[in-house]
Formats: structure tokens, sequence, C-alpha cells
């Protein structure tokens, strides 16, 4: 179990794929904020938004439908924290 | 007045078309009948001098454009980011002098005479049209020399401020690896409005900016970061023209 990642590293590693696809400012990137009113991410940025997860994390997320429905950061962070859970091998493909 | 200073412009507009399109009936038939690639070609040209005539004799008498090009005469085929804040800017991109397939909603393809020949010189459908199909006629358009010309806010802002940028035209310029260009507009928020009435007649200021070269595309990791790039390099530009229309014209 220690060898999950705590949610801080989430957080982390999600909002390092925001500033390396999307070049946003680190400070723009808190948990209430919209994915698409306020990150201005349109349908095409959540299909590079999706490949950077699936290119970080090593994981398959065409079918996850989860993903589809996360409209916050908060709500990303939460799904890659039950992911990381239930999925403890992403942890070691990060490695 | 309202109505009466719009009845004039739709007037002598409507009365140009139809000198316009009559003078080039036996041209248009014969160009109908080309090979597709070539006909849109011809066509878009033929849109490219009605597009003139409308700007720069019709509307004479009640406006002027003022167009500035700073783009240091850089004309590789690519992509025409323009900002949208009246239906009148279909018409005035023509100042950049320059034969181009807009892309457009579905329902302007449908208007008499100058939708047709909107549809026929191959305009491009951007909501009806799924990605991959809007990127190969963009190619196609871009392979005979023309340009394409977007307006990515989707529909008219009818303000000074920029709605949000789509994404997909700027990935079309991605897949493509071609460079793309920005005209600002400034000044015809309300000529006309959105519901079609000119509340206003001003005189209004054209710019088109430097090229955003394929290099600085290709350097742009999505079509997120580029489409940030422009709309804050057009965002900038716009305030200034703004600004000098209205210290020039104040309202």
């Amino acid at each position: 179990m220690e060898n999950l990642m705590n949610r801080e590293e989430i957080i982390r590693v999600i909002n390092s794929i925001f500033v390396e696809r999307f070049e946003l400012d680190e400070s723009e990137l808190t948990p209430e904020k919209n994915i698409v009113d306020d990150l201005q991410l349109d349908s095409l940025d959540l299909v590079d938004m999706i490949i950077g997860f699936q290119q970080k994390f090593g994981i398959n997320l065409r079918d996850n439908q989860e993903i589809r429905n996360v409209r916050t950061l908060e709500n990303v962070y939460d799904l890659f924290e039950k992911l990381v859970r239930e999925h403890p091998e992403i942890v070691e493909k990060m490695k | 007045m309202t109505f009466l200073r719009s009845f004039a412009i739709y007037l002598l507009t409507l009365f140009f078309m139809t000198l316009y399109w009559l003078a080039l009936a036996l041209p248009v038939l014969f160009i109908l009948c080309l090979p597709v690639v070539r006909r849109q070609h011809l066509l878009r040209v033929l849109l490219l001098g009605f597009g003139l005539l409308v700007v720069r004799v019709a509307w004479r008498p009640f406006f002027r454009v003022d167009f500035q090009d700073y783009s240091g005469g850089r004309r590789e085929p690519g992509i025409v980011i323009v900002n949208h804040r009246a239906a009148t800017d279909a018409f005035l991109i023509s100042v950049l002098g320059l034969s181009m397939a807009q892309t457009v909603n579905g329902w302007p393809m449908r208007l008499p005479i100058i939708g047709w020949m909107a549809h026929l010189a191959g305009y491009l459908d951007i909501t009806g049209w799924d990605y991959e199909t809007l990127k190969n006629h963009a190619a196609t358009v871009l392979s005979v020399g023309d340009m394409v010309a977007s307006y990515p806010e989707g529909t008219r802002s009818e303000a000074p401020r920029m709605n949000p940028f789509h994404s997909g035209i700027f990935q079309v310029a991605k897949d493509l690896d071609i460079p793309v260009y920005m005209l600002c507009i400034a000044g015809n928020q309300f000529m006309p409005d959105r519901k079609f009435r000119f509340r206003e007649f001003r005189d209004l200021k054209i710019h088109f900016l430097e090229q955003v070269s394929r290099e600085e595309v290709r350097q742009c990791a999505t079509a997120y970061v580029l489409k940030k790039k422009i709309f804050q390099r057009m965002e900038e530009e716009l305030a200034e023209m703004d600004k000098e229309l209205n210290d020039e014209n104040p309202v």
C-alpha cells in the first residue's frame, strides 16, 4: 500500500500534464476550476488531455466512461486517485 | 433611423450583387463546366471580386475601411484567423485581395446567389462536416494556392471582446503543417447586429498581422497552445485598434 501515490503526487502529475500540453500556468490549476468554462478546453482539447493522461499513466482510457464525465480538476484528481487505488500497477509503470 | 440606414445599405448591396452576377453569368456558366478543383478556385476569385466591389464601392457612401498590412508580404497558403463581430466580416476580408474559402455554418450557403456561389466555390461547412472531411477539403483549397479563412469564435460576438476560440481549425493547421495568419477587424460590432440591423455607421480598421510560420505552428505542443497564442496576439491588437477608433471617432 505504501507504494501507492498519494493525492498530492497525483495532483502534481495531473497538473504537469496541463502545464506541458496546454502551457497553462500552475497558479491557474486550482481544484475548483472547470475544465471547459475556466480553462477553455473544447472537445478536441479534451481528446488531447486524455491522450496526455494515457501517455503519463500508461493506461487506456478509451472505454472509461468516468473520464467523459469530469467537469473540474477536482473530478480529475478524484478519478485518478480511484484508478490508482484500483490498479496499483499504474504506479509501477510510471516509475 | 436604424431601419432606413439598414434598408439603404441592403438595397445598394442587392443592386451591386445583381449587377455583378448578371454581368458574369456567362463566365460562371463556363466555369461550372470545369473540373471541380478548378471550378472552385475560379469561383473563389469571382467571390473575391464581388467582396471588393461591395466593400470598396457599394458601402463607400456609408463607411470607409482602413486596411493595414503588417505581414511583410508573406503569402504562403495557410489559414487566416479572423475575429467575428458581425456578418459584414465575410465581405470585409476581401480587402486582403486573396482568394479564399471561408469556413461557414451550413445556413449561409443556402442564401440565394451568394450562398449558392459560396457552396459551389468549396466553402467549408465547419458544423456539418466531421474533422477528417474538413481537413481534406482544407488541403484541397490550399493545394491550388488559395487560403482558408476561419472564424474560430464560432459565432458573431457583437462586442469588442472575442468569444473563446474553438480548437478545430488550429488542429488542421498543425496536421497540414501550414502557416497561420491573423486578420483583425475592429469597429463593426453593430454593423449589423445579430438581428441584421445596422445600428450605426462608422469607419472601420482592418489589420493583417505578422505570419505565424509553420515552424512556430509545429513548436506548439497542441492546438490549444496555438489557439491561445493567436487569441492573445489578436486580443492585444484589437484593443489597440478599438482605442484608436474611439480616439479618432468617439461614439
